[in-house]
């Protein structure tokens, strides 16, 4: 990752996962934090198709990550990571490339939902 | 003052009540539109809508206000029938017969006519008055059928205000009363 882009400085909001009381409401995961180092770029058009159409109109960077990052997952009831870029802005991890076999390292497509 | 519905007792009452008309463990009847996990099948979700005020549905009682206080008044108490729906959708996996999702909604809408269920109501504030019929909206998703089913129940409930009003307690005349 760090010889193909300036890597940055990005903090990754995790939740645990949530669960249902006896009267059907739900509990949701406390959240911790980490850093990891990872090159963050504009996704390319043929990124975005890989998105609901929804989304293609969003603010999507794609983050090459060093660590597996979360999408929202029903069966574990976890949800999407949240990465907070250097310059403060909120992204929404939305899918997530293996590439650890081959390249040592994950690429993601992260959608915008806050400053 | 109002009187806030005690919307969480209402509620778990309603949750009881599907929980153990349909068999399912407690944690497999949900309440939906939390951001929550869907639960794997077969789980039931439930949503509300309302409540809404029927016709006038406003009773009034005037009494003197006892509270104290700097000027005379009287309490006014209004009551309000108010109704709200209840749609109970089932989700199982793409079979027929008792682990179906019509089954599984069947004994909930039965049960909802029984003495015992409708005490349990009661207690809670809410009266089960209207039930629909339980229809089948399986549907496709992706490759293979996802069996759904839905139950509409409506209910009603009071609400009550409370609100102190002045009153003339005196009036006068100034300069000439002519008849």
């Amino acid at each position: 990752v760090k010889r193909q882009a300036v890597p940055q400085n990005v903090t990754v909001t995790r939740a645990a996962a949530s669960a249902y009381d006896v009267n059907g409401r739900v509990s949701l995961g406390s959240a911790s934090s980490f850093s990891i180092q990872a090159a963050v770029q504009p996704a390319t058009g043929r990124d975005l198709m890989r998105l609901p159409e929804a989304f293609r109109v969003s603010d999507v960077q794609a983050v090459w990550s060093p660590v597996p990052l979360r999408t929202f997952d029903q069966p574990s009831a976890t949800p999407a990571d949240v990465l907070t870029l250097a310059n403060g802005a909120i992204y929404q991890v939305e899918h997530v490339e293996d590439w650890s076999g081959n390249g040592t390292y994950f690429k993601v497509l992260a959608r915008r939902i806050g400053t | 003052v109002i009187t806030p519905v005690d919307w969480a007792a209402v509620e778990n009452a309603i949750h009881a009540w599907v929980a153990a008309g349909s068999g399912l463990a407690a944690g497999k009847v949900i309440w939906d539109d939390q951001g929550g996990p869907r639960p794997s099948v077969p789980f039931i979700a439930l949503h509300r809508e309302g409540p809404a005020t029927k016709g006038l549905g406003v009773e009034t009682r005037i009494s003197p206000y006892t509270g104290g206080g700097p000027y005379p008044a009287v309490d006014v108490d209004a009551i309000a029938q108010k109704e709200f729906d209840l749609s109970v959708t089932a989700f199982t996996g793409p079979v027929t017969s008792g682990g179906s999702a019509t089954a599984l909604l069947d004994p909930v809408e039965l049960n909802s006519h029984s003495q015992t269920q409708l005490l349990l109501f009661s207690q809670a504030g809410i009266c089960c008055f209207d039930r629909g019929p339980v229809q089948n909206l399986s549907q496709v998703v992706e490759t293979v059928f996802e069996g759904r089913a839905l139950l509409r129940v409506r209910f009603r409930l009071v609400s009550g205000l409370n609100e102190q009003l002045g009153w003339i307690q005196t009036v006068g005349v100034v300069g000439t009363f002519q008849t």
